[in-house]
């Protein structure tokens, strides 16, 4: 299980770690006052999330790489997860 | 501003597509901007639903709620779109020569309508739906609606809807004999993509896993987050990193509705009709 928070238009942690090869969950809270938007090409996510709201995403296993996320709503608001 | 105009464009470019090529499928059709119409009111009015529930929505069925609310709602328009396609195959070209004053076609014409005004209602409900969330949580952050928000929301509403004009009107244009191939096609195209979306919500939501592998990756040519690949997402489903199951689901959608199409064709088709 991996927790995120949204703040201030900022993932934290802004890089996260999970092994290859098992499904991964996300627990992403928005923590800011306006909703975001989760989601990445790579990972196959796409969720709202209401300000103050929290969301589960599964991702299915995955091989080794460096995967980008983003709040779709603030594309400033990028991160990462390292599949070592 | 900025940021508001930028998203209300987006979402209503997107609905917009949707909403020109229903126009452009159904023009001649009488009654046609009433349906339509009606639909992109009760589709506005989902949107705030859906957003004012939306934190009740997401915790439903352990957190993927919100996904099978997605799934749901595509599936119930791929069914619509695809209908409305069998159905035409049928009748389309006793509407294309003017036969829709005869009772029966006018009662059942107004049936594909109805799919397809469900088919906008879908559409505005799920784009419109980000676009409340969003300048509600504008709005809520800046302590009230401002002027700059709402200045930005309009002109993105104004150049949405001016993509739904350019999209019918270019539909349009093509001659008539054509015009019922291409917009099948365009419909089709619709359907798969669609299907394949609520695939990928299915996927997310771990309800489905089989096939869930990417196929391939083409987001050095065209990403999934340009202008032309999200326009290509909404018309014809492009994804850049498709999984195996939305592979299948795409062609498997395409391949039902015209095996139905074929099917339940008019069988004097080809030839003059006697009626």
């Amino acid at each position: 299980m991996l927790s995120l928070s949204i703040k201030d238009h900022q993932f934290e942690p802004a890089e996260v770690h999970a092994p290859a090869g098992k499904p991964i969950v996300f627990t992403i809270k928005n923590l800011g006052s306006i909703a975001s938007e989760f989601e990445s090409g790579a990972l196959h996510v796409e969720k709202v999330i209401p300000p103050g709201g929290q969301a589960i995403v599964h991702v299915r296993p995955l091989e080794p790489g460096r995967y980008n996320f983003f709040d779709d709503f603030h594309r400033q608001t990028q991160g990462f997860l390292v599949v070592p | 501003m900025l940021p508001s105009l930028l998203i209300v464009f987006r979402e209503v470019f997107e609905a917009g597509l949707i909403i020109g090529i229903v126009m452009a499928v159904t023009s001649g059709v009488a009654g046609r901007a009433r349906w339509v119409a009606a639909g992109v009111a009760a589709g506005v009015l989902g949107a705030c639903l859906v957003a004012l529930f939306a934190s009740g929505l997401s915790q439903l069925f352990g957190g993927s709620g919100q996904e099978l609310f997605n799934a749901g709602i595509l599936g119930f328009a791929v069914l619509m779109l695809g209908w409305h396609n069998v159905w035409m195959s049928r009748h389309g070209r006793e509407l294309a020569a003017d036969m829709r004053a005869a009772g029966e076609a006018v009662v059942a014409g107004s049936k594909s309508l109805a799919a397809l005004s469900l088919v906008v209602t879908i559409a505005v409900l799920r784009e419109g739906s980000e676009v409340v969330l969003f300048l509600y949580g504008v709005a809520a952050a800046e302590g009230g609606a401002s002027l700059g928000m709402l200045i930005g929301g309009a002109i993105g509403l104004a150049l949405g809807a001016f993509v739904c004009l350019l999209t019918y009107l270019g539909l349009i244009t093509i001659p008539m004999k054509y015009l019922f191939s291409v917009t099948s096609t365009l419909i089709a195209l619709l359907a798969a993509g669609m299907a394949a979306q609520a695939i990928a919500f299915l996927q997310q939501a771990d309800i489905l896993t089989a096939f869930d592998q990417t196929v391939w990756d083409t987001s050095w040519i065209l990403s999934d987050e340009s202008f032309l690949g999200r326009a290509l997402h909404t018309l014809i489903g492009y994804v850049d990193q498709p999984t195996a199951m939305q592979l299948i689901v795409y062609a498997a959608t395409l391949a039902v509705i015209a095996v139905l199409m074929k099917l339940v064709a008019a069988p004097s088709a080809p030839r003059q009709r006697t009626a």
